[in-house]
């Protein structure tokens, strides 16, 4: 395993890769270095919280592997078969979650009970407004790709779930057959804007 | 072809750019119960929301003309062409910037 290369690295399977990080492999860390912390920061659940705190990829990977390495964290991995990957990336997510310098604040004031005792530190719940905006944004990315297909899909989607627009009205509006058609045209527009969801998280397709 | 009893408007918005001064945005509007006839207008601005005086929007295969701001278009020629993906438009100075239907 000593000189195992980047390349190499991602042939390997969860197991071997797992071991190899273990053993502080350098070429497995190099490897990890792009396949997770890289990623995860282009990502649109993670790469604009990063942007707006200031998180980079040196951060992250310096506190990823102090937290695997250093803390010795790397032996939670259950080596059952599951992405180690994906395991790390929930990690890169979390520090860059926590990297809020709202929940900074929050995580050091420590609850208090009502008398006056200090309670156990919890860790914060993400940003709701980054997630909300997230999750704008990737509808208009989705909705987008769907224009592309077909743009009657997308009116039908858009008039349907915007303009509460009944199946017969769009149907006469839109000079379709019938009630029946549009809402087949409906149905294919949810299952296109799901599939484009899962095309354009590829972290999440992968774990 | 029937438009229902109510005014429907379509917003298509350029897509993004790294100058705010290139954006645009056109609102299509279905007035109450339009028929094959009748006459979609289209309101054309500029990013800033100011109107565009003169250009062309391409819209469902269509080269509209706007002149102050304002377009139209046939709305039997809409339905006609509801499969065409070029949204555009042309404005003099400005480099031809295309976009689409925002799901707004």
């Amino acid at each position: 395993m000593e000189n195992l290369s980047d390349h190499a690295a991602a042939k390997l399977s969860d197991h071997e890769l797992f071991l190899a990080l273990k053993a502080e492999n350098d070429d497995a860390w190099h490897y990890i270095f792009h396949a997770v912390v890289e990623k995860e920061l282009s990502s649109l659940r993670s790469g604009e919280m990063a942007r707006r705190f200031g998180v980079d990829e040196g951060d992250v990977m310096g506190e990823l592997y102090r937290e695997m390495i250093a803390e010795g964290k790397i032996a939670l991995y259950r080596d059952e078969g599951g992405s180690i990957v994906g395991w790390l990336r929930k990690y890169v997510h979390g520090y860059i979650t926590r990297a809020n310098p709202a929940n900074r604040e929050q995580l050091l004031t420590p609850k208090v009970d009502d008398e006056g005792n200090e309670q156990e530190f919890e860790l914060p719940a993400d940003d709701k407004d980054i997630l909300r905006r997230e999750a704008w944004i990737m509808t208009m990315r989705c909705f987008k790709d769907l224009w592309n297909d077909d743009p009657r899909k997308a009116y039908v989607l858009h008039l349907k779930t915007r303009m509460h627009l009944s199946s017969e009205e769009i149907a006469l509006m839109l000079g379709i057959s019938n009630a029946a058609a549009v809402d087949q045209i409906f149905s294919r527009a949810v299952k296109d804007m799901r599939g484009n969801w899962v095309k354009h998280e590829p972290g999440d397709a992968q774990q | 072809m029937k438009s229902p009893d109510r005014e429907i408007t379509l917003t298509f918005f350029s897509v993004p750019t790294q100058q705010d001064a290139e954006a645009w945005r056109v609102r299509l509007t279905f007035p109450p119960c339009a028929t094959d006839t009748t006459l979609l207008s289209l309101e054309v601005l500029n990013g800033d929301g100011s109107m565009v005086t003169k250009g062309v929007f391409e819209l469902a295969g269509q080269q509209l003309q706007v002149k102050d701001g304002e377009a139209s278009i046939c709305y039997a020629d809409f339905v006609a062409g509801i499969h065409e993906k070029g949204v555009w438009l042309l404005r003099p100075g400005h480099a031809p910037l295309p976009g689409g239907l925002t799901f707004t």
